[in-house]
C-alpha cells in the first residue's frame, strides 16, 4: 500500500494529469473554472464600471450596451459587480476549504497516530460537527461573531474541517503499527513526521476530491449566508447579497437576481464537474490500492 | 428496539452538552453588553447593573453556565429582548410550519429521486442514466434559494399557478397545500438530485449480487427481480442518506422561508439576526441540535426497519 | 442410456466482447442429458463450466456476452427463447443451485419467502398454499424446526442450513433439471458429504436430472453417473464415471486423475501438469492442450479435435488425435 512518498506522489500527480486531460467532464469544470479564476484576478480589466459607482439616473436599468448586464436599485453596473464578486466568492470558498484541508488532515493524522484521547476527543468532536449541515453551522457562528470576511472563513472552515479528519485519520490507524513505522522511530526519526510523509501520498487524491466538492459547498454557503444577510457587508459586491437585493425587486426586475444566480450555478456546477469526475476517476484505483 | 433508542438518545447527550456550551460561550464573545442592547444607549448606570443582578450577569461565569443549563433544562430560555415573549413560545407557534416543510420535502425528494436514480442504474451507460447523472449535478450545484427564486418567478410571478407570498392566518387546507407546494418542491427536487445519486449506486452495487442471479435463476420477472429484491436491498443505505439529508433540509428551509416568506423558524431566525435578538438566537440553535439529534435518531431506527441484519442484534 | 434427452447441448459456444473483440470462453460444448441421470462437468476454475450452465438457463445476454449453438430442452431451443418463455423455464423445469450460499440468498427478505416465491411464481397459488408447499421443502432437506424458522432471515442460519435452503428452493418447483455449480465448494467437508447425499437422494426420488459442476474428481466419485471433462471452455473427454476412472483417455484427463492424492496406494507420486491453463485471448485454433500435452504432434496444432468414440465404446467419447488406447477391462 504505501509506497516510498516521492515516486508515489509523482506517479500519482502523472496519472491525475492523464485522467483531468483524459475526460471531457474533468476537462470541462477546469476550463470553466479557470475562466472564473481569470476574471476574478483581472476583474478590474474586465469590469466595465466601478462596481460600487451608483448613478441614481440609471436606476434598475434593463440589459443595454452601456450596461450588458443593467443595473441594480442604486444603479450600479451588475456586470461589474458580478465580475468582482467572483473575488469574495473564490477568496472565500478557497481560504476556507484550505484551512480546513491543513487543519483537518493534521488533525486526522494526529489523532490516529496518537490514538488515546486525542483520538478520543478529535473522534467526538468531528462527529458533533459532522452532525451539523454546513449552512446551519455557519449561521450559528457568523450570527454570533458577526459577518465579516475572516469570521465567514473561519465558519465555513469549522463545518469543513471533520470531513478531512475523517479521510485522514483512518489510513493513518492502519498505518501506525506497521513495522516499519515502528523501524523509523527506532531510527530516530520523528514518528509524526514521518507518518505524513507516509500517509499523505495515499490520501492525497481523496483529499482532493474533497477539497474541489467541499469548494462548490463552500461557495453556496458563502452565497447562502449572504443571502440571509450574513455575507460580506454591502456596498461589497457578493453574489449572494446581490441576489438579497434583487430579490427585494423580483416582480418588476427580474434580471437582478438572474445574472448573479447563474454566476453561481457556473462556479459550482464546473467544480462540481471536476470533483465528480476525479472521484469517479480514481475510485477503482482507490479500490484497487486497498 | 427500545432498548437501542435509549441507548442511542444517551450517546447524543455529549452532543447536546457541546452546542449548549458552544451557544453559551458564543454569548459571551458577542461584543457589547447585553444589558446595554436591552436598555439601549440612554440608559443609566443603575438600571444597568439592575439588568445585570437580574441577568446574572454579576455572578462569575461558571455560575452562569450552570445557570443557563439549569433554566435549559427546565425549558426555559428567556425572553425575547423585541417582543417580550417567551422564547419557546415564539419557537413553538412557527415549529408546524416548518416541520411541515421539511416533511414535505422529504416525501418529495424520495419519491422522486429513489425511482429516477434505479432507473438510471437500471439503464446503466444509456440515454436515461446520462440524463439522471447530469440533472442531478445540476441539483447538486443550485443553492436552495437561487433554485427557489426560479421556481416562484415561473410559477408564481409569470404563470401565477402558486401564490408569490404565503397566506398568514387561517386558510383552508386546499390554500395551505398550495402554498407549500413551491417551498416543498424547491427541497424536494434538490433533495432529489442528491438521492437520485446514492441509489443508483447503491443499485448499481446490488444488481451485481449473487442472490439477484438466485432471483432470475428461479424464474422471477425482471421486474419484479427489482422491485422485490434489487430496490429493497439498495434502499439501506439510501435511508441512511435521507436521514442525513433531513439536517440539509432543516438548514435550507431557512433560505426557502425567506424565498417565500413563509412562517417557520428560517424566518425567525433571520428576524432575530437582523435584530440582535440573542436569547431568540440562542433558543434557536438549541432547538435546532435538538431537532438533528432526533432527525438522526428516526434514522437509526428506520434503519433497522429496513435492514432485518442490524434489527435482530 | 434409456430414453430420449432431457437436455440436448449441441456445438454451444459462449463468446464476450473482450476490449473490443468477441472471445470464445466456450467452443462447441455438446452433451446430452438422460431423464433421472447425474452429469457431472469437471474441470479447472475458469474453464467455462459456469457459463455452460449460466447459458442453459438462459442468464447470460445482454451487451457484453454472445450464445451460440444449440441448447434444447425436452426439444424447444433454449437460446434465442424470449425472456418471458426463459422466465417459465427458470425454476420450474430447470432449477440451479449456487456455490456461494451466503451470497446467493437475498439478505432482507425471510428465507421462508424466498423459497415460496419460485413457489408463487410459477404456480400461481395463494400466499398460503405457497407458504405450506415451501415449508414442506424445508423439512425435506432437513432444516430443524422449519415452522418457526420460516420467517428468519439468512444471516440467521449457517453456511450449511444455508445451502439447504438454497436447495429448497430450486426444489419448490420439482424441475426436471437441476443444474448445481459448485454447490458444496463453500462449505466444511462434514457439511459436504451431507448436502452430497441430499442431492443423491432429492434426485432418485424427485425423478429430476442433474448436471453437477465441480472440480473435484472425489466429489464426481460419489454423485455422478457420467463425467465430462473439460479444458479451456471445451470438452475433451466424456465417459462413464466407472469408465473415466478406470480407463482414460485424453492426456488432460489422465494428467487429471494423476495429480489426485491417493491414500490407498503405496507409491505417492503426485504429478502436476506442466504449463499453465492459457488466457481466453491466447486461445490458438488447434486443440488447446496441445501446448502442455506430451503427445501433441503438428497435428493437433491445426485444428480442433472432435469428440468422438475413437475406437472406443459409443458412451466414451475423447477428443484428441492422440488418445490412450482402448485397455481390456477386468470386470
Amino acid at each position: 500500500m504505501p509506497r516510498p512518498a516521492g515516486s508515489a506522489a509523482g506517479r500519482l500527480a502523472r496519472k491525475l494529469w492523464r485522467i483531468a486531460t483524459a475526460n471531457i467532464t474533468i476537462e470541462a469544470g477546469i476550463v470553466l473554472f479557470l475562466l472564473v479564476v481569470a476574471v476574478a484576478v483581472f476583474a478590474p480589466l474586465i469590469a466595465t464600471h466601478d462596481p460600487l459607482d451608483q448613478d441614481l439616473f440609471e436606476r434598475l436599468g434593463t440589459p443595454s450596451t452601456e450596461h450588458w448586464l443593467g443595473t441594480d436599485s442604486f444603479g450600479r453596473d451588475i456586470f461589474s459587480r458580478i465580475v468582482f464578486g467572483a473575488r469574495i466568492s473564490l477568496v472565500i470558498g478557497l481560504s476556507a476549504v484550505l484551512t480546513a484541508m491543513v487543519v483537518g488532515s493534521f488533525l486526522g493524522v494526529l489523532s490516529g497516530y496518537l490514538g488515546g484521547w486525542v483520538d478520543q476527543l478529535v473522534g467526538q468532536a468531528t462527529n458533533i460537527l459532522l452532525a451539523f449541515p454546513s449552512l446551519i453551522l455557519g449561521l450559528m457562528v457568523v450570527a454570533f461573531l458577526g459577518p465579516s470576511m475572516i469570521n465567514l472563513i473561519a465558519a465555513i472552515a469549522l463545518a469543513t474541517v471533520p470531513q478531512f479528519v475523517r479521510v485522514a485519520r483512518a489510513p493513518t490507524v492502519a498505518l501506525r503499527d506497521r513495522d516499519y513505522i515502528q523501524a523509523c522511530r527506532a531510527l530516530g526519526f520523528s514518528p509524526l513526521r514521518t507518518m505524513l510523509r507516509h500517509v499523505l501520498p495515499n490520501i492525497w487524491p481523496e483529499i482532493l476530491v474533497m477539497a474541489t466538492l467541499w469548494l462548490a459547498t463552500a461557495i453556496r454557503v458563502e452565497a447562502s449566508l449572504a443571502f440571509i444577510g450574513l455575507g460580506v457587508k454591502p456596498p461589497t459586491p457578493t453574489w449572494g447579497g446581490m441576489i438579497r437585493e434583487g430579490f427585494e425587486n423580483i416582480l418588476t426586475s427580474l434580471w437582478l437576481a438572474i445574472f448573479p444566480s447563474l454566476a453561481i450555478l457556473v462556479v459550482v456546477f464546473a467544480l462540481n464537474l471536476i470533483g465528480d469526475g476525479l472521484r469517479d476517476a480514481l475510485d477503482p484505483r482507490l479500490r484497487k490500492d486497498e | 428496539m427500545a432498548r437501542y433508542a435509549i441507548l442511542k438518545l444517551i450517546y447524543s447527550v455529549p452532543t447536546l452538552l457541546a452546542v449548549l456550551t458552544l451557544v453559551f460561550v458564543l454569548t459571551r464573545v458577542i461584543p457589547g453588553d447585553p444589558a446595554l442592547m436591552i436598555l439601549g444607549d440612554q440608559a443609566s448606570p443603575q438600571a444597568i447593573a439592575a439588568l445585570h443582578v437580574q441577568l446574572g450577569l454579576d455572578r462569575p461565569v461558571w455560575m452562569q453556565y450552570l445557570h443557563f443549563l439549569a433554566n435549559v433544562a427546565h425549558g426555559d430560555f428567556g425572553k425575547s429582548l423585541v417582543t417580550g415573549q417567551s422564547v419557546v413560545d415564539l419557537a413553538a407557534s412557527v415549529l408546524p410550519s416548518t416541520l411541515e416543510l421539511t416533511i414535505a420535502s422529504l416525501v418529495v425528494g424520495t419519491v422522486i429521486g429513489v425511482p429516477l436514480g434505479a432507473w438510471a442504474a437500471i439503464h446503466r451507460n444509456s440515454m436515461p442514466d446520462a440524463l439522471v447523472r447530469a440533472g442531478s449535478l445540476l441539483g447538486l450545484s443550485l443553492p436552495a434559494f437561487v433554485f427557489g427564486i426560479l421556481l416562484l418567478i415561473v410559477f408564481s410571478v409569470q404563470l401565477g399557478w402558486f401564490p408569490v407570498i404565503s397566506p398568514t392566518g387561517r386558510v383552508s387546507a386546499l390554500e395551505n397545500l398550495r402554498a407549500l407546494a413551491l417551498p416543498a418542491l424547491t427541497l424536494g427536487i434538490l433533495m432529489a438530485a442528491y438521492i437520485a445519486r446514492v441509489t443508483r449506486s447503491s443499485m448499481l452495487q446490488i444488481l451485481g449480487e449473487d442472490f439477484i442471479r438466485t432471483a432470475r435463476a428461479k424464474g422471477v420477472p425482471w421486474r419484479m427481480v427489482i422491485r422485490r429484491h434489487a430496490l429493497r436491498n439498495a434502499i439501506i443505505p439510501v435511508v441512511t442518506v435521507v436521514g442525513l439529508y433531513l439536517g440539509v433540509l432543516i438548514g435550507n428551509s431557512v433560505l426557502t422561508e425567506m424565498v417565500f416568506n413563509r412562517p417557520g423558524l428560517g424566518k425567525l431566525i433571520v428576524g432575530a439576526l437582523t435584530q440582535r435578538d440573542y436569547p431568540v438566537l440562542q433558543g434557536l440553535m438549541v432547538l435546532y441540535t435538538l431537532l438533528i439529534i432526533i432527525a438522526n435518531l428516526l434514522t437509526d431506527l428506520a434503519y433497522g426497519i429496513f435492514n432485518p441484519t442490524v434489527r435482530l442484534r | 442410456m434409456p430414453g430420449d434427452p432431457v437436455l440436448s447441448v449441441q456445438g454451444l459456444s459462449v463468446q464476450f466482447r473482450i476490449g473490443g473483440a468477441w472471445r470464445a470462453a466456450t467452443r462447441g460444448i455438446d452433451f446430452d442429458l438422460a431423464p433421472n441421470e447425474t452429469l457431472a462437468l469437471v474441470g479447472e476454475s475458469g474453464c467455462g463450466k459456469s457459463i455452460t450452465c449460466a447459458s442453459i438457463l438462459g442468464l447470460l445476454g445482454g451487451e457484453g456476452a454472445r450464445v451460440e449453438g444449440s441448447i434444447r430442452y425436452r426439444g424447444r431451443e433454449i437460446v434465442g427463447m424470449p425472456e418471458s418463455e426463459l422466465e417459465k423455464i427458470r425454476g420450474k423445469e430447470i432449477a440451479m443451485i449456487f456455490q456461494e450460499p451466503m451470497t446467493a440468498l437475498n439478505p432482507v427478505m425471510p428465507v421462508g419467502e424466498q423459497i415460496a416465491e419460485a413457489i408463487s411464481v410459477h404456480l400461481g397459488c395463494s400466499r398460503a398454499e405457497a407458504k405450506t408447499r415451501a415449508l414442506g421443502f424445508m423439512e425435506r432437506v432437513r432444516i430443524p424446526a422449519a415452522p418457526e424458522r420460516y420467517r428468519d432471515y439468512p444471516h440467521q442460519f449457517s453456511g450449511g442450513m444455508r445451502q439447504r435452503i438454497v436447495i429448497a428452493m430450486a426444489m419448490a418447483c420439482q424441475p426436471r433439471i437441476l443444474l448445481a455449480d459448485e454447490p458444496t465448494t463453500a462449505l466444511d467437508v462434514t457439511i459436504q458429504a451431507q448436502i452430497l447425499a441430499e442431492l443423491r437422494d432429492l434426485c432418485a426420488n424427485l425423478e429430476m436430472s442433474m448436471v453437477f459442476i465441480t472440480h473435484s474428481l472425489g466429489v464426481v466419485a460419489a454423485i455422478a453417473d457420467r463425467v465430462a471433462v473439460m479444458y479451456a471452455g471445451e470438452i475433451v473427454e466424456i465417459a462413464p464415471v466407472a469408465e473415466l476412472f478406470a480407463a482414460p483417455r485424453h492426456p488432460y484427463t489422465q494428467a487429471l486423475l494423476q495429480a489426485i492424492p491417493r491414500v490407498d496406494r503405496e507409491t505417492v507420486t503426485l504429478r502436476a501438469i506442466p504449463g499453465q491453463v492459457p488466457a481466453i485471448a491466447e486461445f490458438g485454433s488447434g486443440c488447446r492442450f496441445a501446448p502442455r500435452c506430451p503427445r501433441a504432434s503438428e497435428a493437433c496444432q491445426a485444428v480442433p479435435p472432435e469428440l468422438a468414440a475413437r475406437g472406443g465404446p459409443e458412451g466414451h467419447r475423447v477428443a484428441c488425435l492422440a488418445p490412450a488406447p482402448v485397455r481390456e477391462r477386468a470386470s
